[in-house]
Formats: C-alpha cells, structure tokens, sequence
C-alpha cells in the first residue's frame, strides 16, 4: 500500500518543478548565451558577466543593462531602471510567496530571491499543487537558475554566435509557453480573461507613452484591480468555495 | 572596487529589494477579502501583460514572426498542448514566417 505522503515527498515536489521547469530552462540557455556574449562585446569582463547571471538573475534587466553600457549610460542610471523593471516583482510574490505554506524567513527569502516571470507564471498556474511548496519552487527556480548562468557563462567565455534569425525566433519560446500556460487556466475560470484582457489592452496602451518597466507595472495594477471589482477569487484557503458563480 | 563590479551589486539590490522585501511579510496577516481577490488577479493579469504587446515587439522589424508565433501558440494552447509544446510550435511558426518573407 502507498500512502499520499510517499509519493508527495519533498524530493518528489523538487523533482516535479526541477521537469516543469526543464523545457523553460533549455530555451534559456541560448538566450543566455547571446547575453553573455553581448555583455563581453560591451565591455564587461567575462567573470563579471557571469556574475551578473548568478546575482542579478533577472533577463529583461540584464538585456537592458548590456544595451545601455553600450550606449555608455552612468551606472546610477542603469541601477534606476533596473529597479523599475522589476517593480512588478512587488506584486508578483506577495501574491504567490502565502501560498507556498513556507514559515522560515530565510527559505521564503531565498524562494524569493530567484522568483523570475517564468517561475512565478508556472509556480501560480501549474495544475500540480505540489510545486506551490518550498521544494516545488526550489526544483523550478534553480533549474531555470542554473540553465540561466551556464548558459552566460558559456556565451561570456566562448565567441561563436548563433544565426541571429534562429536566435530571435528560440526568444519567442516565452510567449508561446506563457500563452501555453495561460489559456488552460482561463479555461477553468473563463471570467478571469477579463484580467488578462484588461491588462493586455492597458499594457499595450502604456507600452506608447511609458517606459517599458513602468507600462508593465500599470498593466499589472490595473488588470487585477478588476478581479475585486467582478468579484473573482479571494478565497480563503481553509474554507469551501465561496463564490458565486453566474455565469 | 572597479566600476563594473559596483554596477552589478547596485543592479543585484535593485532586483533583490523587490523581490525579497515583500516575501519577509507576505501572508503573515490574512488581508481583506478584496485585497485577496486582487492578489489572486495578479497571475491572469501579469500572464496577459507579459504576452502582449511582447510577442509582437520583441522583434519589431520581424513583427509577423512574433504574430504568427502567438497564433500558432493559441490554436496549440486550445488543442490542450502543454506549454513547452505551444513553445515550440511558435517558435517553428516564428522560423517558418522568417524563411518565407
């Protein structure tokens, strides 16, 4: 006889978001390898480069970073946008980090620290409850983590280059798991595509008049706004289902 | 301490704050219930903000590549294909627009 307790083992939780995680992190590594390389080209040493990976761990800023030492931009300058664009972070783990159950500060601290859009998306939306644990997280996050600096510590050290076509088709992955992950959720609570929808149609209205951190930080605040307003979610955990559903 | 090492420390804190900061308090009280619901928003909302307009201007002067990559992605996502494989099939979608034009 199997209980559910040996078969949901911390190992096996890591494990499931180690695989989960799999796919995602392979497409990282050609990304990462391009901006390591970038990074070099803009004059960074190769070691810092690397290091930029394993304590920064943050693609759009790291991209951003390498585009604007080219463009010979103070370091003040670089350090504010980088804030800016991970604002969004902010409302990303005080929405996921309760519902991991983790009570140690260092663990949720360190769940934390290597949260990235991907982990986040996949840790709130996968169907496999057990990869909203310590475990889970740690399984999906540092394999992302680990794929991320071999591959920029790969693309810092060694010079050849992917065909840039190929290489910005393999950036497009993203989207396609995001919306990959996304629909599936929608199709089990179909009102949220308001959310989605919302935030889609402010983001792409800022994306003219904001810089790029910030477009992304109203279209966040703006689209959940509307879960509140048609009353979607907010469960309390330890209780039943206690919305109702008109539709 | 050279130049590039204070860059990348200043950037390491400006992603770290962020993301540590509200981790350290985070679910230690229960908030109210709108505040609940527009917590559980956020994942829809950042998913949606995150898709678009990024597929279409992550290679701007390719932006049918991009196009074709998000379709591709949706039919695939609506067939029930897991998310590595609606990556995949718009990243071929992505090459395949990119050969023909």
């Amino acid at each position: 006889m199997t209980t559910p307790n040996s078969i949901d083992s911390p190992l096996s939780r890591f494990l499931r978001g180690a695989r989960l995680a799999a796919p995602m992190g392979l497409t990282y590594i050609p990304v990462a390898f391009s901006l390591g390389l970038l990074a070099v080209q803009a004059g960074l040493s190769p070691w810092i480069a690397a290091l930029m990976s394993a304590i920064v761990f943050a693609g759009a800023s790291q991209f951003a970073a390498v585009a604007m030492l080219h463009s010979a931009t103070a370091p003040l300058q670089i350090v504010i946008a980088t804030l800016f664009i991970n604002l969004r972070h902010i409302v990303f783990n005080l929405a996921l980090i309760p519902k991991l159950g983790i009570r140690s500060t260092v663990a949720r601290a360190l769940v934390a620290a290597i949260m990235t859009d991907e982990g986040f998306a996949f840790g709130s939306l996968s169907a496999d409850p057990g990869i909203r644990t310590l475990a889970g997280m740690l399984g999906l996050s540092g394999t992302l983590w680990l794929c991320w600096n071999g591959g920029t510590l790969a693309g810092a050290m060694l010079t050849p280059k992917l065909p840039p076509m190929l290489n910005a088709a393999l950036g497009l992955m993203i989207y396609g798991m995001f919306i990959g992950l996304l629909i599936p959720a929608l199709k089990k609570i179909p009102r949220a595509a308001w959310i989605s929808g919302g935030a889609i149609v402010i983001h792409t209205l800022a994306w003219f008049w904001l810089p790029g951190g910030w477009a992304m930080v109203v279209a966040i605040l703006a689209g959940a706004a509307i879960g509140p307003l048609l009353d979607i979610g907010g469960e309390d955990e330890t209780k039943p289902e206690t919305v109702a559903h008109v539709d | 301490m050279s130049t590039e090492l204070v860059l990348i420390l200043g950037m390491s804190a400006a992603t770290m704050i962020p993301r540590i900061l509200p981790a350290l308090f985070a679910g230690r009280v229960m908030p109210p219930r709108k505040i609940r619901q527009f917590l559980d928003a956020v994942p829809y909302a950042a998913l949606g903000a995150l898709i678009l307009p990024g597929v279409i201007t992550s290679d701007i002067n390719h932006w049918p590549a991009g196009l074709a990559a998000g379709i591709v992605a949706v039919i695939a996502a609506l067939l029930r294909a897991p998310a590595f494989i609606a990556g995949t099939a718009s990243v071929a979608a992505a090459v395949g627009v990119r050969l023909l034009t």
